[in-house]
């Protein structure tokens, strides 16, 4: 209790509960800050439910009681008030909101093999790119979601392994400062007119996958291709042939729940590999780079270049 | 290393075959590994009944690299995959 008798939950007393489906993630956010109702609201209003899953995230969201001076304002705490982010301003909450959660699917979500990666479907063929942070995947899905590719997730493939099929989790894609710039220019109708912070990226803005086209979420399919991106700034785009181990052994590098399955992780990333095809890619110039990727989706070549 | 030495693989490791290579994930260390098809290949002789100069004539015949050669080879793989713990130190 505080000198002026509000305890921590008084504050956080008038706290409403608001469930969501997202693709297969069950999502539920218990915050009384009805900014952060609004803004997670303008992205996930249409996958919100009435009732949470057994199985659903739970974030908490609240002030930091007024008396606690000198600490960050907000508060975002996961299952059993693990996994803590602490946001200092308004501006920061739904970026680090959204970072809270990808933890909670990462430590929690496990019926699922996770593969760091955005993922689209092109064609009917579905392609996940996995890569680390920086890697340019979440602005090539971005880049190929304008183009009329179906949208899986900018941050997760969830891989089931007894069906060894790819699930969505259609989060709004998460576009660091200086992709902002690249997209408007690639699509001058997508705009990005509201900024959040976030600690490890700096300037943010979120794509709403459904502000580009009507319907744009993926159904759950088989992996046709597994395309490794790494940046290398405005060049042509290059895509080399990766044999299947390395596709696995890479794989494997970015499943980030792998232990949660050992044995059953390597046979499901080896069936995929089985019947995908791998490659590396060079990321360059994004409109070259997404014409890379549909053409080799339309035409799949050992060894193709922009150039 | 001496040609009579008979060399075994590990019985706890988990691999997958795709396409000559193999992939070996160790769950002792968590640690997976990928092993070239020549390393594979070396790999999968190491049965605990054949003797390394066994193994050297096989990779002779399979690779067609001449024996001095191929003796260098198996050596350098088995080096790697000692290194790597990847054989039965018992054996």
């Amino acid at each position: 209790m505080s000198p002026l008798g509000f305890s921590g939950a008084d504050f956080d007393g008038n706290r409403q509960s608001l469930h969501f489906r997202i693709g297969v993630v069950p999502v539920t956010l218990e915050t009384a800050i009805r900014k952060l109702q609004q803004e997670y609201l303008s992205f996930y209003a249409r996958y919100r439910v009435d009732s949470p899953e057994n199985d659903t995230l739970v974030l908490r969201i609240k002030k930091t009681p007024l008396w606690q001076l000198g600490r960050p304002r907000y508060e975002i705490t996961g299952k059993d008030n693990d996994a803590g982010l602490f946001p200092a301003r308004e501006r920061e909450l739904l970026a680090h909101l959204e970072w809270a959660i990808n933890w909670q699917i990462a430590l929690y979500f496990k019926k699922y093999l996770q593969i760091h990666a955005s993922a689209v479907q092109v064609n009917g063929k579905t392609i996940l790119f996995p890569g680390s942070p920086g890697s340019g995947k979440t602005t090539l899905c971005a880049g190929l979601v304008i183009k009329r590719a179906r949208y899986f997730s900018d941050e997760f493939a969830l891989l089931n392994p007894t069906t060894l099929q790819a699930y969505p989790y259609p989060k709004a894609l998460c576009i660091k400062e200086a992709s902002i710039k690249v997209l408007e220019e690639f699509c001058p109708h997508v705009k990005f007119d509201r900024r959040w912070i976030k600690k490890t990226k700096g300037v943010v803005a979120f794509l709403d996958p459904w502000e580009i086209y009507d319907n744009p979420i993926a159904q759950p399919a088989q992996v046709d291709f597994v395309i490794f991106p790494t940046y290398s700034g405005n060049t042509a785009p290059e895509l080399s042939p990766l044999s299947k181990a390395e596709m696995v052994f890479n794989l494997n590098k970015h499943a980030l729940n792998f232990l949660d399955f050992r044995e059953q992780g390597i046979d499901t990333l080896a069936d995929i590999a089985s019947s995908a095809s791998g490659f590396r890619l060079q990321v360059g110039n994004l409109e070259h780079t997404c014409e890379l990727i549909l053409k080799l989706v339309g035409n799949d070549i050992q060894k193709t270049s922009a150039t | 290393m001496r040609p009579e030495q008979l060399l075994s693989r590990r019985k706890d490791l988990f691999g997958r075959e795709l396409e000559g290579e193999l992939i070996l994930f160790d769950p002792l260390t968590n640690v997976t590994h990928r092993l070239n098809p020549t390393a594979s290949f070396v790999y999968s002789c190491c049965d605990g009944r054949t003797r390394l100069e066994d193994i050297v004539e096989q990779y002779h015949e399979a690779f067609g690299v001449d024996l001095q050669i191929s003796r260098r080879d198996v050596e350098h793989v088995i080096n790697s995959l000692n290194r790597l713990a990847l054989l039965d130190p018992q054996a």
